[in-house]
């Protein structure tokens, strides 16, 4: 039995337990054995964009320690820009910075290493289920769906396709609107530190997103609870009324919607 | 005198002033947009530019890395072909010379075609002060100039006034009584041509940037769509081009690399309308082009960049296109910026040439990290990597509101233990139960965004709930 | 299969520029009368023209412009005023100003100048309208190509010249407007002469 651990995320751990559940059932009824290292907290990135390195190495070390003690070699992250914090930045992080750190040079190529190690290990949600056979039945209805991939998914990870293919596979509709590669400002505690342009930019993806709603978009769908705190805060506080899903979460009901009409 | 000017108004003022601007919040974001699909077509349609690119990319980071050889190259060719160089460290010894070799040669009139060099020296306020005429003929810099204002966009300088305001503008400033000023672009292009057609023809002296410096020929490269350049270059007697020092390519196949990249990335044209290479004064046998040309090149800070760790930033070839995939600068506009270099690029390069005391605010207030400048920029320079490194120096000297500093310092210490990351999580369901949100970095998202809750049981509490749960059964 | 010079055709069009191609059959003077016809300003009545040497043998300028109501002016009828004069009085009321070319690129639809003794440059910047007079065989495929060439004689000429299209301007509201300070006629008459 194929083995993965999920590095769930503070922000699914903290505020959408849901999308760590659905993942985790996703994963188990495609034949994976999941395992959840208790002890993950945070990967840092909130403290690594804001420029407090001290801090970011501080959670990295703790991240890779706790996922080298996982019994699986893959892990399954939940959030795209966390992913690509820790597959892109961890090894650069301890590269440049980890010296100014005070860490002697072995002790900072040791780090480099391990980070390294530690990408190589890591995938994110969307790729995960790209590589499994979808489980969905051509009889459950397709659905339109707006997707917003976040900025870390769209040029650093560079893994949109991906999550649309696996989207597709469970009959999404994928609907366009315009400026679709635009942040939504978020840009992690840059939402808290300038809310005035971070909100202008929400309210610019809420205005665009409305035309996918008004194509018949159902929902709205990301690969990053960053993202969609920060554009469901933004619509929940408007009035918005639109529901808002991880990817997980979605490709979660969809199966277990095939399931059900597979039963009947 | 400053490095580079800056609109000392705080970052806030400039912010809501562009927001509530709605002339500018229009026309910028036509502006941005139709540049940005234009470069994106232009690259799809011409596979030559963007593998030329790619040569072009790492030549201009060897070319920057070794440039002081290069440099000594450039110098020894334009002083054997007639021409004079001059090495400013400080935007004061930029006006100084050019004002001695103005007044050495009884200059009265001097034209500019657009450089963002001589908006960094303030080169025009020197002049003026020293009682010379001086003429941007660049039409959005000549709109600027008039409405004394600092340019918006690398590119297009008054991206942010419309044609009504331009109209007001040039009735106010330059129409005789008998002009009558059109309210059509075309009209008012038309307005500003004749107008600066007689600063052309009577001026002594021509003032040109330079957008690339060849080592092996000694040759500044002037790219326009105007044709302003063509005319500062070839009509009048004294020619200065300033030239920063990250200008400087290595060789002629260099510059066939790199020359057609600003008008990609910038405007989406393959070249621009003209581009001007001039390797020397004119000779006796020519016709045209100045009697004299000297090249200033210009150092104010770029060396000291050169030897930090934001070496690729002196790669940029000032195309604009960071700007205008900027999701910030589409919000605010150059003014924003308070600098005359804006966008993601002016955010890396103003506190390196300005310092950070002035300019760090760029950092922190006006970048999301979205990295679509990177990906936009032809010069792949790492320009949010730099922004997070700006940040941190500006955490390392301390320039942070000191309770934003002890928070991130309390938060890095507790997540990076699992105690720690539980406890605070404890905390938080304490702080919500008691309404104790709105303290804080959390207190700014509030503002505008509602924010769920701490889960009644987070993630890793329902699973190891459920771990014991299923290891008791 | 694309020749050089359609794709030169192409791209000048693109940004801009009209292209005539002259046909030896009907001679190369009665290509150019009608050129010049089409586009003389009768309010400013002047064609200033320089010859680099590589412009089609035989064509009689002064009468040809005469024909067509306008007085040619070539660099043997300049030297005799002061460059200024020349510049002031003659080429900036100019509506016509002809040049040949040292060689276009068809990939960008670039044509190439240099200052020298023969040519100015001002012929193909003062006049609202600048006609080219480009040889076939002068058009490279590529941009490249004749970048190189500017350096293969080895040094490169004090001053060069690149055009690509009339001169033009996005600069108030990213509205496309042709003609600022240059020519907003650029017509590039090809021909095997």
């Amino acid at each position: 039995m194929p083995q993965a651990a999920i590095f769930v995320t503070c922000l699914v751990d903290l505020f959408k337990p849901q999308t760590g559940y659905a993942a985790a059932e996703v994963m188990e009824r495609h034949g994976w054995e999941v395992e959840v290292p208790i002890s993950q907290t945070c990967c840092g990135q909130f403290a690594y964009n804001a420029g407090h390195f001290a801090e970011a190495i501080k959670l990295a070390q703790h991240f890779i320690e706790v996922f080298e003690s996982a019994n699986a070699s893959t892990i399954v992250g939940l959030s795209a820009s966390c992913t690509a914090m820790v597959a892109h930045e961890y090894p650069e992080l301890f590269q440049r910075e980890g010296a100014n750190m005070g860490l002697a040079s072995e002790e900072v190529a040791q780090w480099v290493q391990r980070a390294t190690v530690m990408a190589e290990r890591l995938m994110e949600f969307g790729e995960w289920v790209h590589g499994q056979e979808a489980l969905a039945l051509p009889a459950v209805k397709p659905e339109k769906v707006a997707v917003h991939h976040g900025c870390h998914m769209r040029r650093v990870l560079k893994a949109m396709q991906p999550t649309d293919e696996a989207l597709r596979a469970y009959g999404a509709e994928l609907v366009e609107y315009p400026d679709e590669t635009q942040c939504c400002g978020f840009g992690g505690t840059y939402s808290m530190i300038e809310p005035t342009i971070s909100t202008q930019l929400a309210d610019a993806k809420r205005e665009a997103l409305s035309q996918a709603q008004a194509a018949g978009a159902t929902s709205l769908i990301s690969g990053d609870w960053g993202c969609l705190l920060h554009l469901s805060g933004r619509m929940e506080y408007e009035g918005d009324r639109w529901p808002v899903l991880h990817v997980a979460e979605w490709i979660n009901q969809r199966e277990k919607m095939s399931a059900q009409k597979k039963g009947e | 005198m400053e490095r580079l000017p800056h609109d000392p108004r705080p970052w806030p003022a400039r912010r809501d002033e562009a927001l509530h601007d709605p002339v500018l919040q229009a026309t910028l974001r036509r502006v941005t947009h139709r540049l940005n699909t234009a470069r994106i077509q232009a690259y799809q349609n011409y596979p030559a530019g963007a593998e030329a690119r790619e040569r072009a990319k790492h030549r201009k980071r060897e070319a920057v890395r070794e440039w002081e050889p290069l440099l000594a190259q450039a110098e020894q060719q334009i002083t054997a072909h007639g021409g004079q160089v001059f090495r400013a460290a400080t935007p004061g010894d930029v006006g100084a010379y050019i004002k001695k070799v103005a007044q050495e040669h009884g200059v009265q009139r001097i034209i500019k075609s657009k450089s963002m060099a001589t908006e960094e020296v303030q080169l025009n306020a020197q002049l003026e002060a020293t009682g010379f005429a001086v003429r941007e003929t660049d039409l959005g810099e000549y709109i600027i100039q008039l409405a004394h204002e600092k340019p918006s966009h690398i590119l297009a300088p008054a991206a942010h006034k419309n044609r009504q305001q331009i109209q007001a503008l040039f009735r106010e400033t330059v129409a005789d009584a008998h002009d009558v000023v059109s309210d059509d672009i075309p009209g008012l292009t038309q307005f500003a041509r004749q107008k600066l057609r007689q600063d052309f023809l009577s001026a002594d002296m021509g003032i040109t940037g330079g957008n690339f410096l060849v080592a092996e020929t000694g040759t500044v490269v002037v790219i326009t769509n105007e044709g302003n350049a063509d005319m500062v270059t070839t009509l009048p007697r004294i020619l200065i081009s300033l030239v920063g020092l990250e200008k400087i390519v290595q060789d002629w196949d260099a510059l066939i690399d790199i020359i057609q990249q600003p008008a990609l990335s910038g405007v989406g044209q393959r070249l621009s309308s003209y581009t001007t290479m001039i390797s020397g004064p004119r000779g006796p046998e020519s016709w045209e082009g100045p009697d004299e040309w000297h090249v200033v090149l210009l150092d104010n800070g770029r060396q000291a960049i050169h030897d930090g760790p934001y070496q690729d930033v002196l790669a940029c070839i000032r195309c604009g296109a960071c700007l205008n995939v900027c999701p910030v600068f589409q919000q605010v506009g150059g003014h924003g910026y308070g600098s005359v270099y804006s966008g993601p690029i002016g955010t890396v390069i103003s506190p390196l040439i300005g310092g950070m005391q002035t300019f760090g605010e760029l950092p922190r207030y006006l970048c999301t990290v979205c990295y679509a400048c990177q990906e936009a920029c032809p010069m792949d320079i790492p320009l949010p990597e730099q922004i997070i490194g700006l940040r941190s120096q500006a955490v390392a000297e301390d320039r942070e509101p000191a309770a934003v500093r002890t928070q991130y310092r309390l938060w890095g210490q507790a997540w990076s233990t699992v105690h720690g990351y539980r406890r605070s999580v404890q905390a938080a369901r304490i702080a919500q139960r008691l309404a104790l949100r709105h303290v804080g970095l959390a207190a700014g998202w509030l503002k505008t965004r509602k924010m769920p809750p701490v889960a009644a049981r987070t993630f890793l509490e329902g699973w190891a709930h459920e771990q014991r749960r299923r290891r008791r059964a | 299969m694309h020749e050089p010079v359609d794709l030169f055709t192409t791209q000048w069009r693109l940004l801009g520029g009209e292209v005539v191609l002259a046909d030896a059959a009907v001679g190369w003077s009665h290509t150019i009368e009608d050129v010049l016809a089409g586009v003389i300003d009768p309010a400013f009545p002047t064609v200033v023209g320089f010859d680099t040497g590589d412009w089609p043998k035989d064509v009689p300028w002064s009468a040809l412009c005469e024909t067509i109501g306008a007085r040619f002016y070539d660099r043997h009828d300049l030297d005799v005023l002061s460059r200024q004069e020349a510049l002031q009085d003659i080429v900036a009321h100019a509506s016509v100003g002809v040049t040949g070319a040292a060689w276009a690129a068809a990939d960008t639809g670039t044509v190439a100048l240099y200052a020298s003794a023969q040519t100015s440059l001002s012929a193909s910047l003062l006049p609202p309208t600048h006609v080219v007079l480009l040889p076939k065989r002068r058009i490279y495929a590529t941009l490249a190509e004749g970048l190189r060439a500017v350096h293969a004689q080895g040094a490169v000429p004090h001053l060069v010249k690149l055009i690509s299209g009339p001169s033009m301007t996005a600069d108030i509201e990213g509205q496309l407007v042709v003609g600022v300070h240059g020519p907003r006629r650029v017509v590039t008459v090809i021909g095997d002469w």
